[in-house]
């Protein structure tokens, strides 16, 4: 799916969308589907691209999270985000283009609004533009993320969280204006969203010493058993991103199953 | 908007280490200090 600057949704009254997105799943025989020229010109390298990243990157850091969790197969994660099994896995191409002073200020410099993300992690490759906050350790405040170079920013998003019963935390992130040096400049970005294998049912690992040792080992909310990493991509995905809603400290949303998205201000 | 920015304190990685002797467990203490300091990754 994709949206291009000419099919702009209005986001305030007079003020439009600003950003450009083109989706792209994994490149496996399920998942086949027509893609613009752009796309099917390169698409050995983008394939190459995403396999990489998959492999050498995602793998290695799910391998780092099963020893964080001291599960007994440092495998565990790599064995339910295999590449050639189905899941909504993507790349993410994206151009935010820049706003006027006046549409910033109408928007509160918030471009798109407090979230978590619905996968496993979330991998942003960037350009040193500063535009993604996440949430401080207090809970209240904005923190801006750097962009070091030659480095890839991820975060945490909602899978992990409920595999590890709240161990692994959801980074809450927004995106805002950047700073006025950068006020002017337009934004590219590539994000690679990875989620588990649609039928991997989202429920705390077993045999973690660390979430025994530290009482994450109880399901505390039952309802969220029994709901495969397919089904809750597709309900959060329905239920949309929120843009821009009215202002409210922290506005919650019935995703499925007894648990909610929140967006936070 | 300020000029001189509040970065957010994150854990840097850096994955080259992965393969070499030792590297897992070393990256794998250096994430897990980081969820237990930070608090949120």
């Amino acid at each position: 799916m994709h949206k291009t600057h000419n099919e702009l949704q209005e986001v305030k009254p007079g003020i439009y969308d600003n950003t450009e997105i083109y989706n792209i799943p994994k490149f496996i025989p399920e998942l086949e589907r027509p893609h613009p020229s752009v796309i099917t010109e390169h698409r050995a390298e983008i394939e190459r691209f995403a396999r990489h990243i998959h492999d050498h990157v995602v793998g290695k850091l799910l391998v780092l999270f099963a020893r964080v969790l001291e599960l007994p197969d440092e495998a565990y994660f790599l064995h339910r985000h295999r590449y050639d099994a189905r899941s909504d896995c993507h790349l993410r191409y994206m151009k935010y283009h820049h706003r006027t002073p006046q549409q910033n200020q109408a928007l509160d410099n918030v471009w798109v609004k407090g979230h978590t993300d619905f996968g496993s992690l979330t991998l942003l490759f960037r350009q040193p533009v500063a535009a993604l906050q996440v949430r401080g350790p207090d809970g209240e405040s904005w923190r801006w993320v750097r962009p070091h170079p030659g480095s890839i920013t991820v975060n945490i998003a909602d899978s992990l969280e409920f595999l590890t019963n709240g161990f692994l935390k959801s980074s809450i992130h927004r995106v805002v204006a950047p700073p006025p040096d950068q006020a002017g400049v337009d934004r590219l970005g590539v994000l690679y969203f990875v989620r588990p294998e649609d039928s991997l049912e989202l429920r705390p690992v077993a045999d973690s010493a660390v979430l025994a040792r530290l009482g994450y080992d109880q399901t505390t909310d039952g309802a969220a058993v029994g709901i495969t990493a397919g089904e809750w991509v597709k309900a959060r995905v329905a239920k949309g991103v929120a843009k821009q809603k009215p202002r409210s400290e922290v506005a919650e949303q019935d995703i499925i199953g007894g648990k909610s998205a929140k967006y936070y201000d | 908007m300020r000029n001189s920015v509040d970065w957010a304190e994150l854990a840097t990685l850096d994955l080259s280490q992965f393969d070499q002797p030792g590297g897992k467990e070393k990256l794998a203490k250096q994430l897990a200090e980081a969820i237990e300091k930070i608090g949120m990754t």
